[in-house]
């Protein structure tokens, strides 16, 4: 009689199970980040932050000034007192003009968070069939003695709003009300003693432009999510993208992954005008 | 045998003890910071409505011919005014609230009358004021609704259950009162500027 033998039984993990399992966990996590995340009465801001084209109606030139301005405004008030200024415009297409009434810019400079120390300001542009039919204007708290009201109603008069200037086109319109706000900030506000610009330079510059705009970033970050899910990576291909991304996330305050509102709050000081 | 049944039932009285004191206190600091966030929010009305009574001051004085072309206006916006400074005086809040609507209705009413009447004209600094007041409405308006919502999670808060319990016996009171700009007839227009 064969002795029975005594074998603990063995199996093998059934790795592709694992993955599977892995990469279902991942998509619901990204998938319950994301659900979270855009939870605001209002869009959140693209991750260029300081422009937000909703409407598509910005030229790459347009959006890649406005977001590098912005940028730089805000790396290089870092130092002064109340440092942290951030302008962030939008756009939004709206079926008509009565509808402008659904945006509180209250509400989306608040949930955007804009400006350190409550430094900022939000420039919203409503468009109706390309059109534009009303901006408005959110200052935050701290920015209202230099962004006055009047002074907001007679730098978009002379720049977006004049067509016998560079308002003839609103792209350039734009530029130059952002040009002439910055003037005001680094002046009044940091003690700068000038901004100097050139619309006519500047005009050369669009004419010639054919830099990248931030839906590169957009690109990196999606592909980098796509290979992190992906059911073909292995655990270490997870592991160190999302450790290293991680440590630089905390190391930047989490402006890795795009710029973002430094915390400011609005009291509902600005502008309104329609056109 | 004894002894760990003691022991036992002591754990449960400090554990039960513990959450419930951290209850209180977590109760407790929240009640204090909805009356601070009323307070704040308090200010800011108050802050917000001086601006509007300066610049009102200042739209009255760049309109030639209010006086003598729109007396009743005239005379509204010159009471409107001594409400709110007799208002300030007393600290009364309901007293607050009515004057902020009558200079509100009072501004309305002399902008119309400037856009109506051809024998009242502005100089050349009233577009600007125009600007200031409509940024000052949008102002007021979110003090107003910022105040009432700090108002409303704080009545909210010591009705709701364990709070209701020993929030008047800790000194927090209630209900507060509501900055509402609407009772009786005074109901304040919406101003639209944006034409």
């Amino acid at each position: 009689m064969a002795r029975k033998k005594f074998l603990p039984s063995i199996s093998r993990i059934d790795m592709s199970r694992v993955t599977r399992t892995v990469y279902v966990l991942g998509l619901l996590v990204f998938a319950g980040i994301w659900f979270f995340s855009t939870r605001g009465d209002y869009p959140n801001p693209s991750e260029a932050f300081y422009v937000n084209d909703f409407a598509e109606v910005l030229a790459q030139a347009t959006r890649s000034t406005i977001r590098d301005e912005g940028e730089r405004l805000y790396n290089v008030s870092q130092d002064e007192v109340d440092g942290g200024a951030q302008l962030v415009f939008a756009t939004f297409a709206v079926d008509n003009v009565e509808d402008v009434a659904d945006y509180d810019k209250t509400e989306i400079y608040r949930q955007w968070k804009i400006g350190d120390n409550d430094m900022g300001a939000l420039f919203l542009f409503f468009f109706v069939d390309g059109e534009l039919v009303e901006s408005q204007i959110e200052v935050g708290y701290r920015m209202e003695p230099y962004l006055t009201p009047t002074r907001l109603g007679q730098i978009i008069d002379s720049t977006i709003y004049d067509e016998e200037g560079w308002g003839y086109f609103f792209d350039f319109g734009l530029v130059e009300f952002l040009y002439e706000i910055l003037t005001v900030v680094y002046v009044d506000a940091y003690d700068y003693d000038s901004f100097n610009y050139d619309m006519d330079v500047y005009y050369e510059h669009w004419m010639d432009y054919d830099g990248p705009y931030d839906s590169e970033a957009d690109s990196i970050s999606m592909s980098f999510w796509m290979f992190v899910l992906s059911p073909w990576a292995t655990g270490w291909d997870r592991v160190g993208p999302i450790g290293l991304l991680a440590l630089l996330f905390v190391g930047t305050g989490g402006r890795l992954l795009g710029a973002r509102g430094g915390g400011g709050s609005s009291g509902g000081m600005g502008l309104f005008r329609r056109r | 045998m004894k002894g760990k049944f003691i022991l036992g039932f002591l754990s449960i009285v400090v554990v039960f003890v513990l959450i419930v004191g951290i209850g209180l206190a977590t109760g407790y600091n929240k009640l204090v910071d909805y009356e601070v966030n009323i307070d704040a929010y308090y200010a800011q009305i108050e802050v917000r409505l001086q601006e509007r009574h300066d610049k009102i001051g200042e739209i009255v004085a760049a309109v030639e011919g209010l006086q003598e072309h729109a007396e009743t206006i005239y005379n509204a916006i010159t009471a409107a005014r001594q409400a709110y400074a007799d208002a300030i005086t007393s600290g009364d809040m309901d007293a607050l609230i009515a004057a902020d609507a009558a200079e509100a209705i009072a501004l309305t009413d002399v902008l119309v009358a400037v856009e109506d009447n051809p024998l009242i004209t502005a100089t050349a600094g009233y577009m600007a004021l125009i600007d200031e007041c409509s940024s000052m409405e949008s102002a007021l308006a979110v003090a107003r609704r910022d105040f009432n919502e700090a108002v409303a999670d704080y009545n909210a808060a010591i009705r709701k259950f364990p709070t209701v319990l020993y929030a008047g016996v800790v000194g927090f009171t209630g209900p507060k009162e509501y900055w509402k700009m609407n009772d009786g007839a005074e109901e304040v227009p919406t101003i639209d500027f944006t034409n």
